[in-house]
């Protein structure tokens, strides 16, 4: 999240759209309370968001 | 076509050829598709396409019979030439009743994201779903009957950044079912009396002078005006992809509406904080709005003079509170128009671009400083929801619920609370 709201565009409203994208709840993203599967969604929503095949920080495995 | 215009100066609306016709710029424009876009577990892009066609399709129909239109290379010109004045780009069809390729230069959508994130992110997927719907709109007006054309961009220059963009058309083997636009909606019989409020601002001699602006797709087929691309945009294009997101977004996943308004609103909300911005700083504004401004207030109520010259319904500041609130009825505003001429009475406030423009104008003066000229730019509208203290709009009154009119309060909400839906 936080390398999100550093690079995508808008960063007041990249919780929001991300958890539109990802249908995880936006308060759950924010905390960081995430299962490795929900993380792995995320990542591709975030890679997704700057459209980049990949994010220059680790997926989660 | 400036003279096909429509002004209905008592309900301040502004139509073209039966379509009642609203400024949005490509901030607006941008982030409403991006949020329809964003989750690929609801059919976006079609709701995109499927809407521009419908609007479109009733827009075309109605100029080619206002203007006695028979013959199709006229027709196609027409269609061409509408798109263009309506701040969209240029189109150049090469078709046939079996269809074709059109060429799309000077994209409002692809050029106004290379502007503004160009520089930021790489588009892998073509943007042009309005254009799209136009297409597939034009050739069914132009050939056939409403849904019976159907299109797809093959080149956009928001992906490959060359020039142009390639929109394919095609007749489908049968049309699709697909519902024709409700034209100017449900509209207030009789404009209400509101208590004149405490300005030296006088609304309708703002109305009249920026009614009086020739804003028109240029050569390119864009309006550049006030720092922002402008369309005039059908405004039941807007409404209609606004709704049926919602509609959809409840459908599949009821948990997120309030996710899907919240960037509803903020597309009002950035809209308003860089149009009307960039208008504050303008010198139309210094010499027609200028001279009427003698209190901070003032600033806010020569706002929503502004919005009401937009074609957006009549909006009107009932009470102005200096750093602190806000009040603004909007009488047949357009989105409650269009709600009311389309589905039963609402459970729930739905004018979200109203919910979201009106505290804009409040943020602008009393936290953007708009008086001492700042730069309007992205670092300056991403620090303004760092620092707190922002305003926030709540519809109080809504006619879309039965109530005569729409009623939006403005109010300050403290620190990290402003970014709560």
């Amino acid at each position: 999240m936080s390398y999100a709201k550093r690079y995508a565009p808008d960063p007041n409203f990249v919780a929001l759209r991300l958890s539109l994208k990802t249908g995880l709840d936006h308060s759950r993203l924010e905390k960081g309370a995430l299962s490795r599967q929900e993380l792995r969604i995320l990542y591709k929503a975030v890679a997704d968001l700057l459209g980049r095949e990949r994010l220059p920080i680790a997926m989660p495995v | 076509m400036l003279e096909h215009l429509h002004l209905d100066r008592d309900r301040k609306l502004i139509s073209l050829f039966g379509e009642p016709v609203i400024f949005h710029c490509h901030h607006y424009n941008l982030f409403l598709q991006q949020t329809i876009e964003d989750p690929d577990w609801i059919d976006g892009v079609g709701i995109l396409r499927t809407a521009a066609q419908e609007i479109f399709y009733s827009l075309l129909y109605g100029a080619f019979k206002a203007l006695g239109i028979q013959e199709t290379q006229e027709r196609l010109a027409v269609a061409a030439q509408i798109f263009s004045f309506l701040g969209f780009g240029r189109l150049a069809f090469e078709v046939t009743p079996s269809g074709g390729e059109v060429q799309l230069t000077h994209s409002h959508y692809a050029e106004g994201w290379l502007s503004k994130y160009g520089d930021q992110v790489n588009r892998t997927r073509p943007i042009d779903h309005l254009a799209v719907g136009y297409v597939a709109a034009a050739l069914d007006a132009t050939f056939g009957e409403l849904g019976s054309y159907g299109a797809e961009e093959t080149e956009c220059m928001a992906v490959t950044r060359k020039d142009h963009c390639v929109i394919q058309a095609t007749r489908l083997p049968r049309p699709q079912l697909l519902t024709p636009s409700p034209g100017m909606g449900k509209l207030i019989e009789q404009p209400l009396q509101f208590p004149r409020p405490t300005t030296a601002v006088d609304y309708d001699a703002v109305n009249e002078a920026l009614w009086g602006l020739p804003l028109a797709g240029d050569e390119r087929g864009q309006i550049r005006a006030f720092n922002v691309l402008l369309t005039r945009m059908p405004a039941n294009y807007c409404n209609r992809i606004q709704y049926r997101f919602l509609q959809e977004l409840k459908a599949v996943r009821a948990e997120l509406m309030g996710v899907g308004e919240a960037l509803i609103r903020e597309s009002g909300h950035v809209c308003v904080f860089y149009t009307f911005g960039n208008i504050m700083e303008s010198v139309e504004w210094e010499t027609l709005v200028g001279p009427m401004l003698e209190k901070d207030t003032d600033w806010i109520h020569g706002g929503y003079a502004v919005a009401s010259s937009l074609g957006w319904g009549r909006w009107q500041a009932l009470e102005v509170v200096s750093g602190e609130s806000c009040r603004v009825a909007i009488d047949g505003n357009y989105e409650a128009n269009y709600f009311l001429a389309s589905y039963p009475r609402a459970e729930d406030p739905a004018c979200y671009f109203a919910q979201g423009a009106v505290p804009a104008i409040m943020n602008l003066v009393y936290n953007g400083n708009i008086q001492q000229k700042p730069v309007l730019d992205q670092v300056f509208y991403n620090r303004l929801f760092q620092r707190g203290g922002l305003f926030h709009g709540q519809e109080t009154k809504a006619r879309e619920k039965g109530d005569p009119w729409c009623e939006f309060y403005a109010a300050r909400v403290s620190g990290t609370e402003s970014l709560r839906m």
